[in-house]
């Protein structure tokens, strides 16, 4: 009775059932369908593709209210197995998002054509993971005929929430898009302001009094798939957001400043606490300066306050209050940095929101919107104040200075902010000083991953020592969390398989760890380890990798590039690693030493015999968080450097040559 | 089975609102020990741990009561265990009294007040799937969460419980209890798995308790207490362990023991395969279509099992709806059907296996059987829905042969590995009886990789690589193919041998052959560039094992509770020969190695040379893919041999052009 899964996929298969009668196809679909066929061949880059859109054309109209009714009509055309994933229809809706109509029709590749009926579709919730409940739900349909040759279409006709002003046009796609349109159809004296992100502006036409039609034709689809150091899809495809409002909409900055004071308004209210939390706040903030204050509160967020979203209409977007967070201890980024905001306006200091996205590149400071999908807080330093600890820091266009912190983030001491934040853009939502501010780069030696070991071979080629990995700066979270949120037997597990790729057969023990939760020290885990049959004995040499442990390399295909270079964050990379050789056994040969500079990145590698210890150092500092597609050969030139130094080899010799060779030379060729 | 047994015929309405009234039990006071614990001693590495689970069932009233007591002891614990999702149905069930308290480490209580949300999971086909979800308020490390609530039901719906009881987490004490029905249990009518509606005749149960714990029955009902319970231990290669886990599944059955259950049912099963499978014109003119009249036997059912293979297999492309079939005006009700549109499922296509075959003359028999990657049959559970794939049984030439052709591509007379050494029902002269597949040999999946290498002095490599596949290795990538296409497999197959082979070796896919042809071998064939060796002023520096450079051993963990599961037996040979230019010259070969565990596997290693050729002949055989956790580190120590051989490195000498061409040869062994 309550096997929910199965019921699940039995009703979503099922959601193809009955149609009997003729079908009539829309016009717009079949005229899709035909042009496609009728007009020149496909563009020969186009031949892999797993589906193409035929048809992707959304018409906005706004009344005298400002109420907008979305209409959406896409046409799909399967090519390969995989672009039935294009081709299933989905619709959203919620309590502010209502869905007026859900149609959808189909082809199959035998030239049979479906209509599907409203009780064929399903409806799922959408929230999952740390989403406790939203209540955003999706229509989903299972159209039949969807194979390779066939094609799906769909209507939906919704009201998007009556709050936004604002509406995207995604025109680029994973798959190619063979016609896409957009239309805004304004009631008489309202206007428009289009900004264009990863694709020249184009002025659209204005088909009747106030509404205006844009249209891109043949757009290549930016397919991702298996590209390493990719940067966020989101942060290539071009797209193009309309504003619409009853007054004359500002352009550039002043665009940015109308949303970040819009937002300014909607959360400023969730911020202001009782007496009971100002006290709260006063307790944890203390009375030293600015940083010990700040840091109380920060503290207090990041080990107090539970990640739970709830998420009911505008409360996607609007915190909240900071006492309801306060009090059951959980909320979501929003609410987190409202409760910050809050406590921090008790301990006498001013911070403020920043909307950002967790996707570097996602937000374009030439194309203002409210896209983004996280928030963080920008905190006021007050002026002259200095500190060592404020490393992300922004200075505002008023003059004032900001760090930004993100309390979600449970791992990242105030003061740094996580990699994945830094060189992204965010709206400082500051009232009439709102605008686009781009998040610090922090310098690569903030943050620092260094290896010390000191090992011992024996003649039988087995390795022991012990090893210190230290970690600091903002990339330590994920081990941080990792330590933190792993058992004893998981953290054992998981370093057993680390050194796996660096060890065919081992032994690992006393494994210990050190300030997991102590975010301004080093994170520091020790460990001991034994590698039967590390070093080879080739006839009478002993062949030793000095480069025992750490793999920096991205395994990059040798193929043409044509997207950018994402890196998740910069930062310096340390081994310093001693092997004391076996007694009777004298270095014969030492890999020669590296030094390369390739402008965003330097590599520098060095083997020394010294008496009976060989000594392996080696540095890799990142430099640039992106690249262009045109530096793929340079990077590529480094990381054969890099592959080369670790696989490299030290040969030890023996006075005495030992014997190779063995039985079963029976299984060879003749 | 059928989860839900209805009294009546009756619509279902909303009579939850006349069951039993919501329950109002004081809460339990902690313990000081438990409010100061920290590290539980029992489970020292639990993120928490249950102090009590309680789950209260009483059919008389229609209710599920449960009660939970967790101690979070770390930051995964306060994740994982401070928000409580209640799924049920709407209109079927109500979830009512829900209340809830955290306690701090101090004693300091804070209660539960807000209300749970109703979330929405799926609305389709008039089922409207919801959740009750709450989060606990102020939860940290060192509270303990307590929450009850109670799962009402309408009057005519009756929902025996399923106690797990190992869950996720170490449980400290659980409680459990179960009230049947206050009626006569003939009353209640079940609709089994081929949708007859049959009246109950015993209320039974599974159980699979901790060593020396019994469950107490009389006329109140069933009352099981049990105490420090341990999680599922979740391991890599484990079989399915839900088959093993400690638990409780009360069930309404239709008969009045285990041999009637089984052999009521087998015999419905068998009823509904000769239906479908019975003769037809269609049939016999597919036959004669698809064999010739001079064809053995064995002739015969190759060419009808290639024929079937050749049919669209839904169950890897895309199940047609009713209304597609309608369309083009087909029908799916017997095996003539499925010859005639050209697809079908994967029983449905082993189903028309079965009517050719005995068409042809030949005794052929269907089998039901447990998915291994799954579960395994216990026929203490009487319990249809643990058979989940039709096989077929073809004597031919006086012996029985197993045959898979739901599995598109799986050989000629081989079994899917999830399909054998499995438990099922099958048919035979006598009625259908439970019986067991056989695995086959290591032999029919073998892997063979040649490579054809020259290496410049520079390090640059120039070859092919063809790789010959049968059984499980063949079957995977064809029906990879199924499902992506060609090209895509391609590249996948690419990538995966790229990870293998040494740093600086490029390897482009050239071609299949035989992708869509399981009579043949597959075979895969590459080009490789690039570069191969590391140089050091002296010498050079290549992988002894080219197929081998870069894999790693499964297995990293030193201990192990579950026992294992490489779900096949196999063996995979390797042949490379690299050629090297003048300038380079051999200094020395790997040690030749041989590697044993127990009579169950078997690695061998041999290098050799011949003139300015290296060869390397690599041999891995595993000869069962089942292993018992007490073999677990003899089985990780033979492949860590394994994987430590396959690390040896071939030595090679730079020497003067000249000179090498004299040298060739040094260092062969």
């Amino acid at each position: 009775m309550r096997v929910w899964p199965g019921l699940a996929i039995f009703f979503l298969a099922a959601a193809a059932a009955g149609h009997a009668g003729t079908v009539q196809l829309p016009d717009w679909m079949t005229q899709a369908v035909s042009q496609a066929a009728t007009q020149a061949p496909l563009p020969d880059r186009w031949k892999d593709a797993k589906a193409l859109f035929l048809l992707d054309d959304t018409v906005i109209t706004v009344d005298g209210s400002g109420r907008a009714v979305e209409r959406d009509r896409v046409v799909v055309k399967i090519l390969r197995q995989q672009g039935r994933g294009y081709a299933m229809p989905v619709a959203y809706l919620s309590n502010d998002r209502k869905l007026k109509s859900f149609h959808v029709w189909s082809i199959g590749a035998d030239g049979h054509p479906y209509a599907m009926k409203d009780s064929e579709y399903a409806e799922v919730g959408v929230s999952g993971g740390s989403v406790l409940y939203a209540d955003e739900r999706a229509r989903v349909a299972s159209p039949p005929g969807a194979d390779p040759g066939g094609v799906v279409a769909w209507e939906i006709v919704q009201e998007p929430p009556p709050y936004f002003r604002e509406s995207t046009w995604g025109f680029q796609k994973e798959v190619p898009t063979v016609r896409s349109n957009f239309e805004v159809d304004l009631a008489p004296g309202w206007h428009e302001e289009a900004v264009w992100s990863r694709h020249a502006p184009v002025s659209p036409v204005e088909v009747a009094p106030n509404h205006f039609r844009w249209e891109e034709t043949n757009v290549d689809g930016i397919d991702l798939t298996d590209v390493a150091l990719a940067p966020a899809w989101s942060a290539l495809a071009g797209h193009m957001t309309v504003h619409f409002a009853a007054d004359p909409l500002p352009q550039g900055d002043a665009l940015w400043t109308r949303i970040g004071n819009w937002y300014t308004s909607l959360a400023a209210p969730r911020s202001e606490g009782g007496s009971d939390l100002a006290a709260a706040a006063r307790s944890v903030a203390g009375q030293g300066d600015f940083m010990a204050r700040l840091s109380g509160v920060a503290d207090f967020m990041q080990q107090q306050i539970r990640y739970v979203a709830i998420e009911i209409g505008i409360g996607g977007w609007q915190p909240h209050a900071a006492e309801d967070v306060f009090r059951s201890r959980y909320g979501d980024c929003k609410d987190k940095a409202t409760l910050m905001i809050a406590m921090l306006d008790a301990a006498g200091i001013r911070a403020t929101w920043v909307s950002v996205d967790h996707r570097r590149g996602r937000i374009d400071p030439k194309a203002p919107s409210l896209f983004g999908d996280h928030m963080i807080t920008a905190i006021e330093i007050p002026k002259g104040y200095d500190n060592p600890r404020l490393k992300a820091v922004v200075t505002a266009r008023n003059g004032r200075r900001y760090l930004i912190f993100d309390p979600t983030n449970t791992y990242v001491p105030v003061g740094d902010l996580p990699e994945y934040e830094q060189g992204g853009y965010g709206v400082l939502a500051a009232g009439e000083d709102s605008q686009v501010i781009q998040l610090p780069v922090l310098d690569p030696d903030a943050d620092t991953t260094e290896r010390t070991a000191k090992f011992e071979l024996d003649a039988d080629g087995t390795l022991k020592g012990e090893v210190t990995l230290t970690r600091l700066g903002a990339s330590s979270w994920q081990l941080r969390n990792a330590l933190s949120m792993e058992s004893a037997k998981e953290q054992r597990e998981a370093m057993e398989q680390s050194l796996q790729l660096d060890f065919s057969a081992f032994t690992l023990d006393q494994e210990t760890t050190k300030n997991i939760r102590q975010l301004d020290e080093p994170l520091t885990v020790e460990y001991q380890v034994t590698a039967r049959s590390y070093a080879k004995s080739a006839g009478n040499l002993l062949l030793v990798r000095p480069r025992v442990l750490g793999d920096l390399a991205w395994g990059l295909p040798d193929k043409p590039r044509t997207v950018p270079i994402s890196f998740d964050g910069l930062g310096v990379w340390r081994d310093n690693f001693d092997v004391k050789i076996p007694a009777g056994y004298t270095v014969d040969d030492v890999p020669d030493p590296v030094k390369l500079d390739v402008g965003f990145a330097t590599y520098t590698s060095e083997v020394k015999a010294e008496g009976d210890v060989l000594h392996y150092q080696r540095r890799y500092v990142l430099k640039q968080l992106r690249l262009d597609p045109g530096e793929y050969g340079e990077l590529r030139r480094l990381e054969a450097a890099i592959a080369t130094d670790e696989n490299s080899a030290a040969v030890l010799t023996k006075k005495q040559g030992v014997a190779g060779g063995g039985s079963g030379e029976g299984l060879l060729r003749k | 089975m059928v989860r839900s047994v209805r009294r009546c015929c009756l619509p279902a309405v909303l009579l939850w609102l006349c069951a039993a009234p919501v329950f109002g039990a004081s809460w339990t006071q902690p313990t000081p020990e438990e409010l100061k614990m920290t590290v539980d001693p029992a489970a020292p590495d639990a993120p928490a741990v249950y102090l009590l689970r309680e789950e209260i069932v009483n059919e008389a009233v229609h209710y599920h009561r449960v009660y939970a007591r967790i101690k979070i002891l770390t930051e995964k614990g306060k994740e994982e265990y401070s928000d409580v999702e209640i799924p049920y149905e709407k209109g079927v069930d109500n979830v009512a009294a829900v209340e809830g308290r955290t306690i701090h480490a101090d004693g300091t209580v804070v209660p539960f007040t807000g209300k749970p949300y109703q979330k929405e999971l799926l609305k389709a086909g008039g089922v409207r799937i919801m959740a009750k979800v709450f989060s606990m308020p102020d939860v940290q490390v060192g509270s303990i969460v307590e929450y009850r609530y109670e799962l009402q039901y309408g009057e005519y719906w009756y929902s025996p419980p399923r106690w797990l009881i190992q869950q996720p987490i170490y449980v400290h004490k659980a409680h459990y209890q179960f009230v049947p029905p206050a009626i006569e249990l003939n009353e209640l009518l079940d609709t089994d798995a081929f949708g007859v509606r049959k009246p109950v005749s015993r209320l039974l149960y599974l159980a699979d308790l901790p060593q020396g714990t019994k469950m107490k029955e009389d006329l109140n009902g069933y009352e099981l207490t049990v105490e420090n319970i341990p999680p599922v231990p979740d391991e890599e290669y484990s079989p399915p362990m839900n088959s093993f886990s400690e638990r409780v599944f009360f069930y309404y059955a239709p008969s009045m023991s285990g041999a009637d259950y089984w052999n009521g049912m087998g015999k419905e099963w068998s009823k509904e395969v000769d239906r479908f499978a019975a003769p037809s014109d269609t049939i016999r003119q597919a036959v004669m279509q698809v064999t010739a009249p001079g064809d053995s036997d064995e002739v015969k059912l190759r060419k009808i099992y290639s024929a079937v293979m050749g049919l669209e297999n839904t169950s890897f492309t895309r199940e047609h709806s009713a209304a597609e079939n309608r369309a083009e005006g087909l029908h799916v009700k017997t095996a003539g059907d499925i010859w005639a549109q050209k697809r079908g499922t994967d029983d449905e296509i082993t189903w028309l296996f079965i009517a050719m075959a005995r068409m042809a003359g030949m005794k052929a028999d269907a089998m039901i059987v447990a998915d291994r990657d799954e579960n395994f049959l216990n026929t203490g559970y009487l319990n249809w829905d643990q058979l989940e794939a039709e096989i077929a049984i073809v004597t031919v030439g006086g012996k029985e042969k197993y045959f898979d052709p739901g599995e598109r591509y799986c050989a000629f007379g081989q079994l899917h590995w999830r399909h054998a050494q499995v438990q099922g029902m099958r048919q035979t002269d006598k009625g259908p009886t439970l019986a067991v597949t056989p695995e086959g040999p290591y032999t029919e999946n073998r892997v063979a990789r040649l490579a054809e290498l020259k290496m410049g002095a520079d390090g640059a490599l120039q070859g092919v690589i063809r790789i010959a596949m049968t059984g499980v290795e063949a079957l995977r990538w064809r029906q990879r193919a199924l499902v992506t296409d060609e090209a895509t497999v391609k590249k996948e197959f690419e990538d995966e041998m790229q990870q293998r082979v040494p740093d600086g070796v490029v390897v482009k896919m050239n071609h299949f052959l035989n992708l869509t042809d399981p009579a043949s071998q597959l075979m895969a064939v590459m080009d490789v560039s690039g570069s191969m060796g590391t140089a050091t002023g002296k010498h050079v520096f290549v992988p002894g094992a080219f197929f081998e450079a870069r894999v790693k051993p499964p297995f990293g963990e030193a201990k192990r509770q579950n026992p294992v599961d490489l779900h096949y037996p196999y063996v995979a040979r390797d042949e490379v020969s690299l050629t090297l230019a003048a300038g380079l010259t051999m200094e020395s070969l790997p040690t030749n190695a041989k590697v044993l565990l127990k009579n169950l596997a078997l690695f061998q290693e041999v290098y050799g040379s011949k003139g300015s050729e290296y060869q390397q002949v690599r041999q891995m055989a595993m000869g069962t893919p089942l292993y018992k956790a007490e073999e677990y580190s003899q089985l990780r120590d033979f492949l860590q041999a394994a994987s430590t051989q396959d690390q040896e490195l071939l030595v090679l000498k730079r020497v003067p052009v000249a000179a090498a061409t004299g040298a060739a040869g040094s260092g062969a062994q």
